[in-house]
């Protein structure tokens, strides 16, 4: 595959000319944080980011969403699907690897047997432009769970090199297209830039530091399933589902079905729910199989740590770092995961990170 | 042979009619639906086990085990407690009325697996409504298994569902055997009392050539594995179904994950010996 190189500021002369035919998604900074907003200008774009508060699984999974409408008098049932799906093709530019991680485990999760169209396509008709992070962000421990780095789900992966540049990896043929629609603004990557790619990444691997080892997490939790700290952190949690609504994996949806003013109509609506909360696992009759709060946490740990792994192949985090900025009690996913892995040592463990 | 009908959104239901219904107890009803589409009354088809998306609309939707037996095609049949407000308004359904059905969706009891062998069922309560589908499926075709027991518990004799199959049709089949207990009774009760697990004092279970399905409330479970261990059941020729609060059916909302399991697309039929080895599956 051949690669490329642009210059940050014609990067800027590519979003404004996708503009035409885009609606195209950037981190814009609001106040003190970052959130992946709709643009319409690329200079309001800041790809100097460390992590945004949300993650991008909102805009292929929005937090509420018309799945169909009935029509009580008719007795017909409409179909929104279409209708929900944005007319014009998106383009985000800047996702970081753990975030593309994150959609591909939401692709996943989406596909399989079943498929799940609303989320399917949005995704095909989403353009994925990466960045890649050569520096650790506040609260993301990515490379210990080897979300660091990405070979699949983006369209071009953008990682900075010297001279203010980018080099380029194209990721699939919406990539190419995007190369072959602005063909000024791109260079083939000489063996110079190849030689300034690899000198980024491996500044990228000296910065990163490795906190748990994910081999054995698995033997980990295994063990662990009667650990003290699960009633600790239990004590501590709210269950307020902050953690969950800002992951970019977490993928519990709720339906329900709601009624117009008019009562001509309802519409079945989609929603984000959260494992943490107290009716996500009642049955009829009032029996909840996790009635305790320390449960439906224990379980958000294990669901994502251990049994997606037996479901999808690969664990539900990419240690993007975001559910413990959100958590207003303190709990640190990290921090947990690190602490298992002392108590139930079954290989060497990591003395302060690194 | 289960011919698949490919909806092009899987979320969306197809239109059915409620063809009859007959008030089973003072809460359980039998529903018969039969879909609008002539080509899916026709194609629709399902293994016993397996259960069904219905849609109140206005209300919503909820999982279902399915009652009828694919050898009986044309309609399907729901049993039907009233818990919450879906079953309330499926509750209010008059014939003629239209809801929403999408399935059939899990994996069923596995009765091509068991052809040949002796069949010992355990049903509690409301566990009936799943299992009912076996047994008539098993006495359609009689000649594929051995012999049929079936064990019955309900709290109380006016409680019991499909008692007409349960006194007369079941018990009148060829090699089937029908014990029934109730924890409480009137004078006019003349059979057992006590609860499910008392009825293997009083019939001789031989566990050599023969599985067991059972369906019931939680708490049930734990007492009738005993037994069946105690007999020497095989931990993986016991076969349970799982309730769960499921939302979307096909394994994308999570609702119904117990462990690494998903008990609308991984079940709702698990061995004990899968569940055994899953955190609060009982």
């Amino acid at each position: 595959m051949q690669n490329y190189v642009i210059k940050k500021e014609d990067l800027n002369k590519l979003v404004e000319r996708a503009l035409d035919d885009y609606d195209v998604y950037a981190p814009v900074q609001k106040k003190s944080i970052h959130v992946y907003d709709q643009i319409s200008d690329p200079a309001s774009m800041d790809l100097n980011y460390g992590q945004t508060m949300t993650s991008a699984k909102k805009l292929f999974n929005p937090p509420v969403e018309n799945m169909m409408t009935f029509d009580f008098d008719k007795k017909e049932i409409k179909d929104r699907l279409e209708d929900t799906i944005p007319e014009n093709p998106s383009l985000i530019v800047g996702l970081h690897a753990c975030d593309i991680n994150g959609l591909l485990f939401l692709d996943r999760v989406y596909g399989g047997e079943y498929d799940d169209l609303y989320y399917q396509k949005r995704r095909e008709k989403t353009t994925i432009i990466g960045l890649n992070c050569l520096e650790s962000c506040e609260s993301g421990f990515c490379r210990s769970v080897n979300t660091h780095i990405v070979f699949e789900g983006y369209d071009l992966f953008l990682t900075p090199i010297e001279d203010e540049r980018y080099y380029v990896n194209v990721g699939s043929p919406k990539g190419d297209r995007l190369i072959t629609l602005a063909p000024d603004l791109f260079e083939e990557a000489t063996e110079d830039d190849v030689d300034a790619f690899r000198k980024s990444l491996q500044k990228k691997h000296e910065s990163l530091p490795v906190e748990f080892h994910l081999d054995n997490l698995m033997e980990t939790l295994d063990m662990a399933w009667d650990d003290p700290i699960w009633e600790e952190i239990g004590e501590d949690c709210m269950n307020c589902g902050s953690c969950a609504l800002v992951c970019p994996t977490c993928y519990c949806f709720d339906v329900v079905d709601e009624v117009g003013l008019d009562l001509k109509e309802s519409t079945r609506k989609r929603k984000w729910d959260t494992c943490l909360y107290y009716d996500f696992a009642l049955v009829a009759g009032n029996h909840n199989f996790r009635e305790e709060p320390e449960a439906r946490l224990k379980y958000r740990f294990y669901h994502k740590m251990r049994g997606a792994v037996h479901d999808q192949g690969i664990i539900a985090c990419t240690g993007c770092g975001r559910c413990i900025d959100a958590c207003p009690a303190g709990i640190s996913f990290l921090d947990v995961l690190a602490q298992l892995q002392k108590n139930w040592a079954s290989a060497p463990t990591i003395e302060g990170g690194n | 042979m289960q011919v698949e009908v490919k909806r092009e959104n899987e979320y969306v239901p197809n239109l059915a009619v409620l063809k009859n219904r007959t008030d089973m107890t003072e809460l359980e009803t039998l529903f018969e639906f039969e879909f609008k589409d002539k080509d899916l009354q026709d194609h629709f088809s399902y293994k016993p086990g397996q259960f069904i998306q219905l849609s109140m609309f206005g209300i919503g939707e909820a999982p279902f085990s399915i009652s009828s037996t694919p050898t009986r095609p044309g309609t399907i049949e729901l049993g039907i407690r009233r818990a919450g407000d879906v079953t309330e308004a499926i509750h209010r359904l008059e014939p003629g009325d239209v809801v929403g059905l999408r399935g059939p969706y899990g994996n069923g009891f596995p009765l091509e697996k068991i052809k040949g062998k002796d069949i010992l069922i355990v049903a509690g309560g409301i566990g009936l409504v799943p299992l009912r589908s076996a047994i008539n499926y098993i006495i359609d075709e009689r000649e594929d298994f051995g012999h049929m027991t079936l064990f019955y518990g309900a709290c109380l004799p006016e409680e019991r569902i499909f008692v007409d199959e349960l006194e007369n049709d079941w018990p009148s089949a060829p090699e089937v055997d029908v014990l029934q207990t109730v924890d409480e009774c009137h004078e006019t009760w003349m059979g057992n009392v006590g609860v499910v697990t008392t009825l293997f004092d009083k019939y001789e279970v031989d566990s050599e050539n023969t599985v067991a399905l059972i369906c019931g409330p939680p708490v049930m479970y734990r007492f009738v594995v005993k037994e069946l261990l105690d007999l020497d059941f095989r931990r993986d020729e016991i076969y349970m179904s799982l309730e769960r609060r499921m939302k979307c059916g096909v394994g994308k909302c999570a609702h119904c994950q117990v462990g690494h399991k998903l008990v609308c697309k991984d079940g709702p039929v698990f061995t004990y010996f899968e569940v055994q080895r899953l955190q609060e599956a009982i």
